[in-house]
Protein backbone atom coordinates (compact mmCIF):
# COMPACT_ATOMS: atom_id res chain seq x y z
CA UNK A 1 0.00 0.00 0.00
CA UNK A 2 1.08 3.45 -0.90
CA UNK A 3 1.56 5.86 1.86
CA UNK A 4 -0.62 9.12 1.27
CA UNK A 5 -1.34 12.03 3.54
CA UNK A 6 -4.43 10.14 4.56
CA UNK A 7 -2.31 7.67 6.50
CA UNK A 8 -0.82 10.88 8.57
CA UNK A 9 -3.26 12.31 11.49
CA UNK A 10 -4.08 15.53 10.92
CA UNK A 11 -1.12 16.66 13.80
CA UNK A 12 1.55 14.08 12.12
CA UNK A 13 0.47 15.99 8.31
CA UNK A 14 1.06 19.42 10.91
CA UNK A 15 4.63 18.68 11.94
CA UNK A 16 5.22 17.55 8.41
CA UNK A 17 4.27 20.63 6.83
CA UNK A 18 5.97 22.81 9.16
CA UNK A 19 9.18 20.65 8.81
CA UNK A 20 8.58 21.66 5.13
CA UNK A 21 8.18 25.20 6.08
CA UNK A 22 11.46 25.77 7.80
CA UNK A 23 13.84 23.92 5.92
CA UNK A 24 12.28 25.76 2.60
CA UNK A 25 13.64 29.15 4.54
CA UNK A 26 17.04 27.43 5.05
CA UNK A 27 16.41 26.40 8.42
CA UNK A 28 17.93 22.90 9.85
CA UNK A 29 16.96 20.39 11.65
CA UNK A 30 18.47 20.40 15.14
CA UNK A 31 18.30 17.36 17.31
CA UNK A 32 19.10 16.28 21.07
CA UNK A 33 19.54 14.51 24.14
CA UNK A 34 16.45 14.32 26.60
CA UNK A 35 18.42 14.22 28.92
CA UNK A 36 20.72 17.30 30.87
CA UNK A 37 22.86 18.53 33.93
CA UNK A 38 20.36 20.41 35.45
CA UNK A 39 22.36 23.26 36.52
CA UNK A 40 21.96 24.95 33.01
CA UNK A 41 18.31 25.60 34.24
CA UNK A 42 18.92 26.43 37.54
CA UNK A 43 19.83 30.11 36.74
CA UNK A 44 17.40 30.41 34.04
CA UNK A 45 14.28 28.78 36.12
CA UNK A 46 12.22 32.12 35.18
CA UNK A 47 12.72 31.75 31.68
CA UNK A 48 9.82 28.72 31.81
CA UNK A 49 7.32 30.78 33.00
CA UNK A 50 7.72 29.06 36.59
CA UNK A 51 7.24 25.84 35.27
CA UNK A 52 8.76 23.13 37.17
CA UNK A 53 11.96 20.98 35.98
CA UNK A 54 11.50 17.33 36.74
CA UNK A 55 14.72 16.12 37.56
CA UNK A 56 16.54 13.08 38.59
CA UNK A 57 19.48 11.64 39.84
CA UNK A 58 22.50 9.45 37.57
CA UNK A 59 24.95 6.79 38.11
CA UNK A 60 27.41 9.11 39.67
CA UNK A 61 24.62 10.89 41.77
CA UNK A 62 24.81 14.31 39.19
CA UNK A 63 21.26 15.86 39.09
CA UNK A 64 20.08 15.63 35.49
CA UNK A 65 16.48 17.68 34.12
CA UNK A 66 14.78 16.04 31.47
CA UNK A 67 14.90 18.71 29.20
CA UNK A 68 12.41 21.07 29.99
CA UNK A 69 13.13 23.52 27.17
CA UNK A 70 14.83 23.39 23.63
CA UNK A 71 16.12 27.06 23.01
CA UNK A 72 18.68 27.40 26.41
CA UNK A 73 20.26 23.93 25.23
CA UNK A 74 20.70 25.30 21.88
CA UNK A 75 21.78 28.74 22.67
CA UNK A 76 24.40 26.86 25.78
CA UNK A 77 25.71 24.97 23.55
CA UNK A 78 26.28 27.89 20.34
CA UNK A 79 29.91 28.84 19.83
CA UNK A 80 30.66 32.44 20.62
CA UNK A 81 32.50 32.64 17.36
CA UNK A 82 29.45 31.40 15.06
CA UNK A 83 27.77 34.39 13.57
CA UNK A 84 24.59 32.95 12.20
CA UNK A 85 22.63 29.52 12.87
CA UNK A 86 19.25 29.09 11.11
CA UNK A 87 17.93 25.76 13.01
CA UNK A 88 14.38 24.11 13.69
CA UNK A 89 13.44 21.78 16.28
CA UNK A 90 10.80 19.13 16.57
CA UNK A 91 11.29 18.17 20.10
CA UNK A 92 9.28 16.78 23.67
CA UNK A 93 9.81 18.51 26.62
CA UNK A 94 9.06 17.47 30.14
CA UNK A 95 7.52 20.16 32.49
CA UNK A 96 6.38 19.77 35.92
CA UNK A 97 2.59 21.91 36.38
CA UNK A 98 1.26 23.70 39.35
CA UNK A 99 -1.33 23.44 41.12
CA UNK A 100 -1.03 19.49 41.36
CA UNK A 101 2.77 19.18 39.96
CA UNK A 102 1.51 16.63 37.37
CA UNK A 103 4.32 15.40 34.89
CA UNK A 104 3.42 16.62 31.58
CA UNK A 105 5.20 15.94 27.98
CA UNK A 106 4.70 18.84 25.69
CA UNK A 107 5.23 18.55 21.91
CA UNK A 108 7.05 21.74 20.89
CA UNK A 109 8.40 22.56 16.94
CA UNK A 110 9.84 26.09 17.24
CA UNK A 111 12.80 27.94 15.03
CA UNK A 112 15.80 29.59 16.28
CA UNK A 113 17.59 32.71 14.12
CA UNK A 114 20.94 33.41 15.98
CA UNK A 115 22.71 35.99 14.54
CA UNK A 116 19.96 37.69 13.62
CA UNK A 117 20.26 41.23 13.86
CA UNK A 118 19.11 43.66 10.52
CA UNK A 119 15.27 44.30 10.15
CA UNK A 120 15.17 41.43 7.86
CA UNK A 121 15.20 38.99 10.24
CA UNK A 122 12.14 40.38 12.35
CA UNK A 123 10.48 40.32 8.84
CA UNK A 124 11.15 36.65 8.08
CA UNK A 125 10.26 35.60 11.98
CA UNK A 126 7.09 36.93 12.00
CA UNK A 127 6.67 35.84 8.41
CA UNK A 128 7.07 32.43 9.47
CA UNK A 129 5.52 32.95 12.41
CA UNK A 130 2.30 33.59 10.20
CA UNK A 131 2.85 30.77 7.80
CA UNK A 132 2.98 28.43 10.72
CA UNK A 133 -0.38 29.64 12.65
CA UNK A 134 -1.74 29.36 9.03
CA UNK A 135 -0.38 26.02 8.76
CA UNK A 136 -2.51 24.81 11.74
CA UNK A 137 -5.36 26.94 10.85
CA UNK A 138 -6.09 29.05 8.49
CA UNK A 139 -8.31 31.29 10.64
CA UNK A 140 -5.40 32.48 12.80
CA UNK A 141 -3.96 35.17 14.94
CA UNK A 142 -0.83 36.76 15.30
CA UNK A 143 -0.36 39.27 18.39
CA UNK A 144 3.04 41.11 17.69
CA UNK A 145 4.21 43.69 20.47
CA UNK A 146 7.59 45.43 21.19
CA UNK A 147 9.20 45.28 24.82
CA UNK A 148 10.97 49.12 24.29
CA UNK A 149 7.10 50.49 25.02
CA UNK A 150 7.40 48.57 28.29
CA UNK A 151 10.53 50.11 28.69
CA UNK A 152 8.75 52.75 30.14
CA UNK A 153 7.27 50.61 33.20
CA UNK A 154 10.17 48.52 33.42
CA UNK A 155 13.42 51.14 33.46
CA UNK A 156 11.32 53.76 35.07
CA UNK A 157 13.72 54.88 38.33
CA UNK A 158 10.43 56.34 39.88
CA UNK A 159 8.61 52.89 40.67
CA UNK A 160 9.70 50.40 42.97
CA UNK A 161 10.25 46.52 41.39
CA UNK A 162 6.84 45.71 43.24
CA UNK A 163 5.44 48.60 41.47
CA UNK A 164 7.03 47.72 38.19
CA UNK A 165 5.51 44.02 38.83
CA UNK A 166 2.22 44.93 39.54
CA UNK A 167 1.77 47.21 36.69
CA UNK A 168 2.82 44.39 34.50
CA UNK A 169 0.51 41.59 35.72
CA UNK A 170 -2.24 44.49 35.05
CA UNK A 171 -1.44 45.17 31.88
CA UNK A 172 -0.90 41.48 30.92
CA UNK A 173 -4.56 41.00 32.09
CA UNK A 174 -5.87 43.85 30.30
CA UNK A 175 -6.76 45.41 33.49
CA UNK A 176 -7.13 49.41 32.78
CA UNK A 177 -9.38 49.71 36.30
CA UNK A 178 -6.46 48.02 38.71
CA UNK A 179 -3.87 49.74 36.22
CA UNK A 180 -5.35 53.23 37.12
CA UNK A 181 -5.06 52.61 40.62
CA UNK A 182 -1.35 51.71 40.59
CA UNK A 183 -0.89 54.97 38.90
CA UNK A 184 -2.65 56.75 40.56
CA UNK A 185 -1.08 55.75 44.13
CA UNK A 186 2.71 56.52 42.23
CA UNK A 187 4.48 59.53 41.78
CA UNK A 188 4.58 59.55 38.03
CA UNK A 189 3.74 62.63 35.58
CA UNK A 190 0.26 62.50 33.78
CA UNK A 191 2.12 61.96 30.44
CA UNK A 192 3.87 59.13 31.65
CA UNK A 193 0.68 57.78 33.65
CA UNK A 194 -1.98 58.35 30.70
CA UNK A 195 0.71 56.50 28.22
CA UNK A 196 0.90 53.72 30.73
CA UNK A 197 -3.06 53.10 30.96
CA UNK A 198 -3.54 53.79 27.23
CA UNK A 199 -1.57 50.68 26.61
CA UNK A 200 -3.95 48.75 28.73
CA UNK A 201 -6.75 49.08 25.66
CA UNK A 202 -4.07 49.41 22.83
CA UNK A 203 -4.94 46.11 20.78
CA UNK A 204 -6.16 45.29 17.05
CA UNK A 205 -5.50 45.54 13.37
CA UNK A 206 -1.86 46.46 13.15
CA UNK A 207 -1.18 49.43 11.78
CA UNK A 208 -4.03 51.41 12.94
CA UNK A 209 -3.07 50.31 16.60
CA UNK A 210 0.46 51.69 15.58
CA UNK A 211 -0.71 54.72 14.62
CA UNK A 212 -2.41 55.33 18.03
CA UNK A 213 0.27 53.95 19.80
CA UNK A 214 2.63 56.76 18.11
CA UNK A 215 0.80 58.90 20.20
CA UNK A 216 1.65 57.81 23.99
CA UNK A 217 5.41 57.78 23.34
CA UNK A 218 6.99 59.33 25.85
CA UNK A 219 10.58 57.63 26.05
CA UNK A 220 13.13 58.00 23.15
CA UNK A 221 12.98 53.69 23.89
CA UNK A 222 9.13 54.24 22.55
CA UNK A 223 10.00 56.29 19.61
CA UNK A 224 12.76 53.64 18.69
CA UNK A 225 9.77 50.91 19.23
CA UNK A 226 7.66 52.40 17.11
CA UNK A 227 10.15 52.88 13.80
CA UNK A 228 10.55 49.13 14.51
CA UNK A 229 7.29 48.18 14.39
CA UNK A 230 6.68 50.45 11.41
CA UNK A 231 9.69 48.72 9.37
CA UNK A 232 8.58 45.78 10.62
CA UNK A 233 4.63 46.51 8.71
CA UNK A 234 6.32 47.62 5.70
CA UNK A 235 8.14 44.68 4.97
CA UNK A 236 5.22 42.30 5.66
CA UNK A 237 2.95 44.89 3.75
CA UNK A 238 2.96 43.14 0.59
CA UNK A 239 2.43 39.70 1.77
CA UNK A 240 -0.63 37.39 2.35
CA UNK A 241 0.14 37.81 6.39
CA UNK A 242 -0.72 41.46 6.69
CA UNK A 243 -3.99 41.18 7.15
CA UNK A 244 -3.09 38.23 10.35
CA UNK A 245 -1.12 40.42 12.39
CA UNK A 246 -2.17 42.28 15.20
CA UNK A 247 -0.55 44.73 17.28
CA UNK A 248 -1.20 44.48 21.09
CA UNK A 249 0.40 45.56 23.88
CA UNK A 250 -0.77 42.93 26.52
CA UNK A 251 1.48 40.57 24.81
CA UNK A 252 4.20 40.79 27.28
CA UNK A 253 7.51 37.99 28.38
CA UNK A 254 9.81 38.38 30.72
CA UNK A 255 11.78 41.53 30.74
CA UNK A 256 15.21 39.84 31.92
CA UNK A 257 15.47 37.02 28.77
CA UNK A 258 13.32 39.21 26.22
CA UNK A 259 13.91 42.49 24.35
CA UNK A 260 12.51 44.20 21.31
CA UNK A 261 9.51 42.69 19.18
CA UNK A 262 7.19 39.71 21.46
CA UNK A 263 5.09 37.71 19.20
CA UNK A 264 2.21 35.43 20.80
CA UNK A 265 -0.15 33.36 17.91
CA UNK A 266 -3.57 32.13 18.87
CA UNK A 267 -5.60 30.10 16.37
CA UNK A 268 -9.73 30.16 16.66
CA UNK A 269 -10.90 26.81 18.99
CA UNK A 270 -7.81 26.56 21.17
CA UNK A 271 -8.49 28.65 24.39
CA UNK A 272 -4.49 29.35 25.43
CA UNK A 273 -1.42 30.59 22.33
CA UNK A 274 -0.26 28.28 20.50
CA UNK A 275 2.61 30.09 19.64
CA UNK A 276 5.37 32.52 21.81
CA UNK A 277 8.63 34.28 20.87
CA UNK A 278 10.15 37.29 19.91
CA UNK A 279 13.97 38.84 20.30
CA UNK A 280 15.93 37.56 23.06
CA UNK A 281 19.53 39.19 22.91
CA UNK A 282 18.93 39.05 26.92
CA UNK A 283 19.10 35.68 27.25
CA UNK A 284 21.97 35.27 24.67
CA UNK A 285 23.72 37.94 27.48
CA UNK A 286 22.84 35.87 30.16
CA UNK A 287 25.06 33.12 28.67
CA UNK A 288 27.76 35.34 27.48
CA UNK A 289 26.98 34.60 24.02
CA UNK A 290 27.73 38.15 21.65
CA UNK A 291 25.21 37.73 19.01
CA UNK A 292 21.53 38.69 18.60
CA UNK A 293 18.87 36.29 18.74
CA UNK A 294 15.38 35.86 17.21
CA UNK A 295 12.87 32.78 17.40
CA UNK A 296 9.57 30.94 18.40
CA UNK A 297 8.43 27.78 19.63
CA UNK A 298 4.79 26.14 18.49
CA UNK A 299 2.99 24.45 21.17
CA UNK A 300 1.61 21.47 19.38
CA UNK A 301 0.13 19.69 22.61
CA UNK A 302 -2.17 22.57 22.77
CA UNK A 303 -3.75 21.47 19.55
CA UNK A 304 -4.04 17.82 20.27
CA UNK A 305 -7.70 18.03 20.88
CA UNK A 306 -8.43 20.67 18.37
CA UNK A 307 -7.38 17.47 16.11
CA UNK A 308 -8.51 14.60 17.45
CA UNK A 309 -10.89 13.02 14.55
CA UNK A 310 -13.31 10.37 15.11
CA UNK A 311 -13.39 8.40 12.26
CA UNK A 312 -16.99 6.66 11.58
CA UNK A 313 -15.12 3.14 11.73
CA UNK A 314 -12.09 1.79 13.68
CA UNK A 315 -11.43 -0.21 10.42
CA UNK A 316 -12.81 -0.98 6.46
CA UNK A 317 -12.89 -4.84 7.36
CA UNK A 318 -12.82 -7.21 9.81
CA UNK A 319 -12.28 -10.87 9.01
CA UNK A 320 -13.28 -13.38 11.14
CA UNK A 321 -11.96 -16.97 10.46
CA UNK A 322 -12.34 -20.06 12.93
CA UNK A 323 -9.43 -21.84 14.24
CA UNK A 324 -9.93 -24.91 12.66
CA UNK A 325 -8.96 -23.04 9.41
CA UNK A 326 -5.19 -23.71 7.33
CA UNK A 327 -3.25 -20.76 8.73
CA UNK A 328 -1.77 -19.88 4.94
CA UNK A 329 -5.52 -20.00 4.00
CA UNK A 330 -6.01 -17.35 6.15
CA UNK A 331 -3.39 -15.38 5.58
CA UNK A 332 -4.05 -15.19 2.03
CA UNK A 333 -7.63 -14.02 2.38
CA UNK A 334 -6.47 -11.28 4.91
CA UNK A 335 -3.60 -10.40 2.40
CA UNK A 336 -6.78 -10.17 -0.25
CA UNK A 337 -9.07 -7.82 1.93
CA UNK A 338 -5.86 -5.63 2.31
CA UNK A 339 -5.67 -4.30 -0.92
CA UNK A 340 -8.93 -2.89 -0.62
CA UNK A 341 -8.66 -0.86 2.83
CA UNK A 342 -7.73 -1.89 6.10
CA UNK A 343 -8.11 -5.09 7.64
CA UNK A 344 -8.25 -6.73 11.53
CA UNK A 345 -8.32 -10.27 11.26
CA UNK A 346 -9.75 -12.11 14.67
CA UNK A 347 -11.69 -14.99 15.65
CA UNK A 348 -14.31 -13.20 17.03
CA UNK A 349 -15.63 -9.23 16.91
CA UNK A 350 -13.87 -6.74 19.50
CA UNK A 351 -15.92 -5.22 22.17
CA UNK A 352 -17.00 -1.74 21.22
CA UNK A 353 -14.93 -1.72 17.89
CA UNK A 354 -16.77 -0.92 14.41
CA UNK A 355 -15.57 -2.16 10.98
CA UNK A 356 -17.04 -1.01 7.85
CA UNK A 357 -17.82 -4.22 6.13
CA UNK A 358 -17.91 -7.59 9.08
CA UNK A 359 -16.74 -10.56 6.77
CA UNK A 360 -16.46 -14.28 7.68
CA UNK A 361 -14.00 -16.33 5.79
CA UNK A 362 -15.89 -19.92 4.39
CA UNK A 363 -13.79 -22.65 3.96
CA UNK A 364 -14.46 -22.28 0.19
CA UNK A 365 -12.36 -18.80 0.48
CA UNK A 366 -15.39 -16.86 -0.02
CA UNK A 367 -16.18 -13.91 2.31
CA UNK A 368 -19.57 -13.84 3.56
CA UNK A 369 -20.82 -10.69 5.05
CA UNK A 370 -21.98 -10.66 8.16
CA UNK A 371 -24.51 -8.37 10.03
CA UNK A 372 -22.80 -6.76 13.50
CA UNK A 373 -25.11 -7.71 16.18
CA UNK B 1 -21.98 32.88 19.80
CA UNK B 2 -20.64 33.99 22.51
CA UNK B 3 -20.33 32.10 26.08
CA UNK B 4 -20.94 33.89 29.01
CA UNK B 5 -20.56 32.10 32.37
CA UNK B 6 -22.24 33.22 35.55
CA UNK B 7 -22.11 32.64 38.47
CA UNK B 8 -24.94 30.72 40.00
CA UNK B 9 -26.80 32.76 42.68
CA UNK B 10 -28.07 36.71 43.99
CA UNK B 11 -24.77 38.19 41.76
CA UNK B 12 -25.49 36.64 38.50
CA UNK B 13 -29.25 37.29 38.90
CA UNK B 14 -27.36 40.95 39.26
CA UNK B 15 -25.17 40.52 36.46
CA UNK B 16 -27.65 38.87 34.46
CA UNK B 17 -29.66 41.95 34.66
CA UNK B 18 -27.58 43.92 33.90
CA UNK B 19 -26.42 41.99 30.31
CA UNK B 20 -30.38 42.08 29.84
CA UNK B 21 -30.27 45.92 29.98
CA UNK B 22 -27.34 46.40 27.31
CA UNK B 23 -29.57 44.17 25.24
CA UNK B 24 -28.15 40.91 25.71
CA UNK B 25 -31.14 39.10 26.88
CA UNK B 26 -32.46 36.07 26.92
CA UNK B 27 -36.19 35.45 27.06
CA UNK B 28 -35.31 31.55 28.30
CA UNK B 29 -33.54 32.70 31.54
CA UNK B 30 -36.78 34.31 33.23
CA UNK B 31 -38.48 30.97 33.31
CA UNK B 32 -37.57 29.07 36.72
CA UNK B 33 -36.42 25.63 35.69
CA UNK B 34 -33.18 24.10 36.25
CA UNK B 35 -31.20 24.13 33.33
CA UNK B 36 -28.02 25.52 33.22
CA UNK B 37 -27.71 26.40 29.63
CA UNK B 38 -29.82 28.88 28.22
CA UNK B 39 -29.27 30.52 24.43
CA UNK B 40 -30.89 32.84 22.77
CA UNK B 41 -30.15 32.55 19.05
CA UNK B 42 -31.50 35.73 18.20
CA UNK B 43 -29.01 37.86 20.72
CA UNK B 44 -25.99 35.39 20.13
CA UNK B 45 -25.31 34.78 23.42
CA UNK B 46 -25.50 31.66 25.21
CA UNK B 47 -25.70 31.75 29.25
CA UNK B 48 -23.98 29.11 31.25
CA UNK B 49 -25.00 28.70 35.07
CA UNK B 50 -21.94 27.72 36.82
CA UNK B 51 -20.55 27.39 40.79
CA UNK B 52 -18.73 30.83 41.69
CA UNK B 53 -15.65 29.92 41.84
CA UNK B 54 -15.41 27.48 38.62
CA UNK B 55 -16.23 31.01 36.57
CA UNK B 56 -12.68 31.65 35.99
CA UNK B 57 -11.88 28.13 35.36
CA UNK B 58 -14.71 27.88 32.52
CA UNK B 59 -12.93 30.97 31.16
CA UNK B 60 -9.82 30.20 30.86
CA UNK B 61 -10.00 26.72 29.25
CA UNK B 62 -12.09 28.20 26.91
CA UNK B 63 -15.38 26.85 27.73
CA UNK B 64 -17.05 30.00 28.30
CA UNK B 65 -15.35 33.00 26.14
CA UNK B 66 -16.70 35.60 28.64
CA UNK B 67 -17.55 35.84 32.69
CA UNK B 68 -18.46 37.44 35.90
CA UNK B 69 -16.74 36.21 38.44
CA UNK B 70 -15.39 37.86 42.08
CA UNK B 71 -11.70 38.97 42.82
CA UNK B 72 -11.19 37.28 45.81
CA UNK B 73 -11.92 34.15 43.55
CA UNK B 74 -9.69 35.65 40.84
CA UNK B 75 -6.61 36.20 43.32
CA UNK B 76 -7.26 32.56 44.81
CA UNK B 77 -7.24 30.90 41.33
CA UNK B 78 -4.43 33.17 39.81
CA UNK B 79 -6.10 31.98 36.31
CA UNK B 80 -4.87 33.29 32.93
CA UNK B 81 -7.38 35.58 31.58
CA UNK B 82 -8.19 38.77 30.69
CA UNK B 83 -9.53 40.88 33.38
CA UNK B 84 -11.58 43.76 31.64
CA UNK B 85 -14.17 45.32 34.19
CA UNK B 86 -14.65 46.03 37.69
CA UNK B 87 -18.29 45.67 37.63
CA UNK B 88 -18.83 47.72 41.20
CA UNK B 89 -21.44 44.74 42.47
CA UNK B 90 -21.02 42.50 44.91
CA UNK B 91 -18.53 44.87 47.00
CA UNK B 92 -16.86 43.06 49.89
CA UNK B 93 -13.15 42.84 51.35
CA UNK B 94 -10.88 39.89 51.96
CA UNK B 95 -9.70 40.30 55.32
CA UNK B 96 -8.32 38.24 58.28
CA UNK B 97 -10.69 38.06 61.52
CA UNK B 98 -10.42 36.33 64.31
CA UNK B 99 -12.56 36.47 68.17
CA UNK B 100 -12.57 39.45 70.02
CA UNK B 101 -9.80 38.95 72.53
CA UNK B 102 -7.37 37.05 70.88
CA UNK B 103 -3.85 38.59 70.55
CA UNK B 104 -1.38 37.49 68.33
CA UNK B 105 1.97 35.18 69.70
CA UNK B 106 4.40 35.76 67.44
CA UNK B 107 6.71 32.84 68.99
CA UNK B 108 4.73 30.48 67.26
CA UNK B 109 3.26 30.13 63.63
CA UNK B 110 -0.28 31.31 63.05
CA UNK B 111 -2.74 28.99 62.20
CA UNK B 112 -5.11 30.06 59.71
CA UNK B 113 -8.04 28.71 58.31
CA UNK B 114 -9.41 29.50 54.76
CA UNK B 115 -10.98 28.77 51.48
CA UNK B 116 -8.50 30.97 50.52
CA UNK B 117 -5.15 29.04 50.96
CA UNK B 118 -3.10 30.95 48.32
CA UNK B 119 -4.32 34.30 49.19
CA UNK B 120 -3.56 33.60 52.27
CA UNK B 121 -0.57 32.20 51.88
CA UNK B 122 0.71 35.17 49.97
CA UNK B 123 0.01 37.45 52.47
CA UNK B 124 1.73 36.02 55.29
CA UNK B 125 4.72 35.36 53.05
CA UNK B 126 4.98 38.77 52.24
CA UNK B 127 5.32 39.34 55.97
CA UNK B 128 7.67 36.48 56.52
CA UNK B 129 5.35 34.99 58.87
CA UNK B 130 5.08 31.43 58.95
CA UNK B 131 1.76 29.76 59.38
CA UNK B 132 -0.27 26.57 59.09
CA UNK B 133 -3.00 26.29 56.75
CA UNK B 134 -6.35 25.18 57.12
CA UNK B 135 -8.24 24.76 54.15
CA UNK B 136 -12.18 24.84 55.00
CA UNK B 137 -15.13 25.03 52.51
CA UNK B 138 -17.84 26.79 54.70
CA UNK B 139 -18.67 28.25 57.88
CA UNK B 140 -14.78 29.00 58.44
CA UNK B 141 -16.35 31.66 61.56
CA UNK B 142 -16.52 28.59 63.60
CA UNK B 143 -12.97 27.83 63.36
CA UNK B 144 -11.55 30.63 65.99
CA UNK B 145 -14.40 29.63 67.83
CA UNK B 146 -13.57 26.13 68.49
CA UNK B 147 -9.70 26.74 68.85
CA UNK B 148 -8.71 25.22 65.78
CA UNK B 149 -7.33 28.07 63.93
CA UNK B 150 -5.91 31.47 65.47
CA UNK B 151 -7.34 33.31 62.74
CA UNK B 152 -9.67 33.08 59.75
CA UNK B 153 -8.63 34.63 56.41
CA UNK B 154 -12.48 35.26 54.52
CA UNK B 155 -14.61 37.48 52.57
CA UNK B 156 -16.65 40.39 54.92
CA UNK B 157 -19.36 42.44 53.15
CA UNK B 158 -21.04 43.96 56.19
CA UNK B 159 -19.57 42.27 59.26
CA UNK B 160 -22.95 40.86 60.28
CA UNK B 161 -21.88 37.35 60.96
CA UNK B 162 -18.69 38.24 62.30
CA UNK B 163 -19.75 40.23 65.01
CA UNK B 164 -22.92 37.47 65.57
CA UNK B 165 -20.11 35.07 66.41
CA UNK B 166 -18.10 37.22 68.50
CA UNK B 167 -15.48 37.86 65.79
CA UNK B 168 -14.21 41.00 64.13
CA UNK B 169 -11.74 42.07 61.30
CA UNK B 170 -8.27 42.01 62.69
CA UNK B 171 -6.60 42.99 59.36
CA UNK B 172 -8.29 44.38 55.84
CA UNK B 173 -6.47 42.60 53.13
CA UNK B 174 -7.71 43.36 49.62
CA UNK B 175 -10.97 45.16 48.32
CA UNK B 176 -13.35 42.90 46.04
CA UNK B 177 -15.76 43.33 43.72
CA UNK B 178 -17.44 41.49 40.60
CA UNK B 179 -14.95 41.63 37.29
CA UNK B 180 -15.51 40.55 33.38
CA UNK B 181 -13.44 38.30 32.47
CA UNK B 182 -12.15 36.64 29.02
CA UNK B 183 -10.52 34.15 27.70
CA UNK B 184 -7.40 35.72 26.21
CA UNK B 185 -7.88 33.26 22.74
CA UNK B 186 -11.75 34.16 22.52
CA UNK B 187 -11.13 37.73 23.12
CA UNK B 188 -8.32 37.59 20.06
CA UNK B 189 -11.12 36.41 17.48
CA UNK B 190 -14.43 38.37 19.13
CA UNK B 191 -12.67 41.52 20.06
CA UNK B 192 -15.48 43.73 18.60
CA UNK B 193 -18.32 42.03 20.19
CA UNK B 194 -16.32 41.74 23.81
CA UNK B 195 -14.81 45.21 23.43
CA UNK B 196 -18.97 46.21 22.46
CA UNK B 197 -19.80 44.64 25.84
CA UNK B 198 -17.16 45.66 28.01
CA UNK B 199 -17.81 49.22 27.09
CA UNK B 200 -21.63 49.62 27.40
CA UNK B 201 -21.57 47.54 30.96
CA UNK B 202 -18.72 50.37 31.58
CA UNK B 203 -20.88 52.99 31.02
CA UNK B 204 -23.95 51.33 32.97
CA UNK B 205 -21.33 51.47 35.97
CA UNK B 206 -20.39 54.89 35.93
CA UNK B 207 -24.02 55.80 35.71
CA UNK B 208 -24.75 54.34 39.12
Amino acid sequence: MEITSSNFNKEELVTQNLRHLFSNYGYSRYTMGKFEPYDIYLANKAFLDDEKIITFTDGTGKLMALKPDVTISIIKNLPATQKSLKVYYSENVFRMRAPNSEYHEIAQMGVEYIGANSCYSEAEIVYLASLSLKTINEDYLLNVSHMGFLSVILENKDLTREQQNEMIEALKAKNSHTLKTLLEKSSLSDEISNSILAMASLNGYYLETLEKAKQICVTAQMEKAYDELLTLYKALENTEVKNYLRLDFSIINDNDYYNGIVLKGFVRGVPKPVLAGGRYDKLMTRFNKPQCALGFALYLGELSRMFAQKNEFDVDSLLLYNENQDVAFVMSAVRILCENGSVRAETFIPNAYTAKNIYSLQDDGTFKEVKPC
Amino acid sequence: MLNIALPKGRLGDKVYSLFASIGYDCTAMKEDNRKLVFTSEEKGVSYLLVKPSDVAIYVEHGAADIGIVGKDTLLEGKNDVYELLDLQLGICNLAVATKNDWKEDLSLPLRVATKYPNVAKEYYSKQSRQIEIIKLNGSIELAPILGLSDVIVDIVETGTTLKENDLRVYEYIVPSSARLIANKSAYQFNSNQIDDICNQLKDKVELK
